[in-house]
């Protein structure tokens, strides 16, 4: 390395492993090909999301209602009140859980949404136990949407998932047994989109935050934090960051969205909850008002997770990622 | 402007740019090929929102980062549930690299993501402060402290005879 007036810069521009000359331009036919598909499909075949039907959700449904909140938080981007010591004091709490080793988020929600003419209103909690890379997740609702709901069976009656070593194991609604299933690569893609301590990392770079006071929450006093963020301010959209949110989510919403965080003297994450009221942007024929409550208990406390006992063949199942990408 | 001929436009002004932005973020051409598929995706469903933005490469950059960010956190964890560490070897050789440049890129990854972020796109995307402050959804002056120390750590990273962590890709 030779110092000069901006040493690493030079270096680091020097290691660019890119040679531009060696890329294809835009009026090369794979450029024009991807331009086309991207204007006129909407999205690449490619890069679509894999298709996934009612069946193949089931399973998934327990990880993402418990994620739901912490997807939201990641909304809370640029929050014109926030200050240096709230915004350091919500991100070391929230990276105290997402760098733990294991623990316990529990999830309280009522969610309801509509569509044209058609309402529907979920309500209930999910319990998550994580440790390592292994999950698992109890649901327990309350009110169930109609399309959940079967004339003999409640679809989410029950709902349990496990992952254990690689292995996902599934039973609730139709399926009262356990079923095993060697985890699909899509399926892994979307847990983990939803894993909250990934959502959490997320905090790092997005979430501002200001305080505003102290309460008590189970006999501790914590602080809280608030952020308010207008999903119609222009800035979101300017800085990307929106449009990154809206790809994952595949969603594009304008609303207001309000998060607030307790963190308590050991500058420990001891809940969030997320309240919002969205309309869909396209068209506005989509709604939702949501308010939903996470609390985070027993870090690096939880015992390992063990596979269930009693597991079914899965042939009762097969075919509920016919389709999906693996 | 018609929305189609807007988008068509930030695609032939921008395609090389996030080619080579998706390139040096991936391990292989197909990682890069999807990355840059999904990149534009969002653009053109997003492509109202052009009208406001003052830099449009730098409004691509900031959804590549989300894109990439999460393809990321996904392979890794595919990666450690699976067992197939060994599949993330490059399927493309790498470009004929002088030694020192491989230090350098091996300092890189020593940083935490957002550092090494923020001096990629001011080294390889060649952004202004004020263009990466967009791209990363702070000030212009925050830029500045972040780079500064950013670039302590990464000095201090290439003192280093040995890397600190392993790398992920």
């Amino acid at each position: 390395m030779t110092p000069d007036n901006n040493p690493n810069l030079s270096d680091v521009r020097a290691a660019d492993p890119v040679r531009m000359a060696d890329l294809p331009s835009s009026q090369s036919p794979e450029a024009q090909a991807l331009l086309r598909q991207t204007m006129y499909d909407a999205m690449p075949a490619h890069a679509s999301p894999s298709p996934g039907s009612f069946r193949s959700r089931l399973p998934l449904l327990a990880a993402v209602a418990a994620a739901v909140a912490l997807v939201a938080t990641t909304f809370a981007i640029v929050s014109p009140t926030n200050t240096p010591t709230a915004l350091a004091t919500v991100k070391a709490a929230a990276q105290e859980v997402a760098v733990a080793d294991s623990g316990r988020i529990v999830t309280t929600f009522t969610i309801t949404g509509s569509d044209g003419d058609e309402t529907g209103t979920a309500a209930g909690s999910v319990e998550m136990l994580f440790n390592g890379d292994d999950l698992a997740i109890s649901l327990d609702v309350d009110e169930v949407p109609s399309e959940f709901q079967d004339e003999d069976i409640d679809m989410l009656e029950g709902v349990e998932t496990r992952i254990v070593d690689g292995v996902l194991y599934v039973r609730g609604g139709p399926a009262p047994d356990w079923v095993a299933f060697d985890v699909p690569a899509v399926l892994l893609s979307q847990i983990d989109s939803v894993d909250p301590r990934s959502v959490l990392s997320t905090i790092q770079t997005l979430i501002e935050a200001e305080e505003v006071g102290t309460e008590t929450l189970d006999g501790e006093d914590v602080i809280v934090y608030r952020s308010e963020v207008d999903l119609d301010d222009p800035s979101l959209s300017a800085s990307g960051w929106m449009a990154g949110l809206e790809s994952r989510l595949d969603v594009e919403a304008d609303g207001t969205i309000v998060v607030e965080t307790w963190v308590d003297g050991s500058e420990q994450l001891r809940k969030i909850e997320v309240t919002g009221d969205l309309v869909e942007a396209q068209d506005g024929d989509g709604s939702a008002v949501f308010s939903i409550s996470t609390v985070f208990n027993d870090l690096n406390a939880v015992d390992r997770i063990v596979a269930p006992e009693g597991v079914v063949p899965n042939s009762l199942l097969e075919g509920m990622f016919e389709g999906a990408d693996n | 402007m018609a929305k189609d001929d807007h988008f068509r436009q930030l695609f032939e002004s921008t395609y090389p740019q996030i080619v080579a932005y998706a390139r040096r973020r991936t391990l292989t051409a197909a990682d890069a090929d999807d990355v840059v598929a999904e990149i534009y995706a969002t653009a053109w469903r997003r492509a109202e929102a052009l009208a406001d933005v003052d830099v449009p490469l730098a409004w691509l950059y900031g959804i590549g980062l989300n894109v990439v960010r999460n393809r990321r956190r996904s392979s890794e964890r595919h990666l450690r549930l699976v067992g197939e560490a060994t599949s993330a070897a490059r399927t493309t050789p790498p470009v004929a690299d002088p030694a020192e440049a491989i230090i350098v890129r091996q300092a890189l990854q020593e940083l935490p993501d957002d550092d090494a972020e923020l001096i990629r796109l001011i080294a390889w995307e060649g952004l202004s402060h004020a263009e990466a402050g967009s791209v990363l959804g702070c000030s212009t002056n925050a830029v500045g402290i972040r780079l500064h120390r950013a670039r302590q750590r990464l000095d201090t990273a290439l003192s280093s005879p040995l890397p600190k962590k392993a790398s992920n890709q």
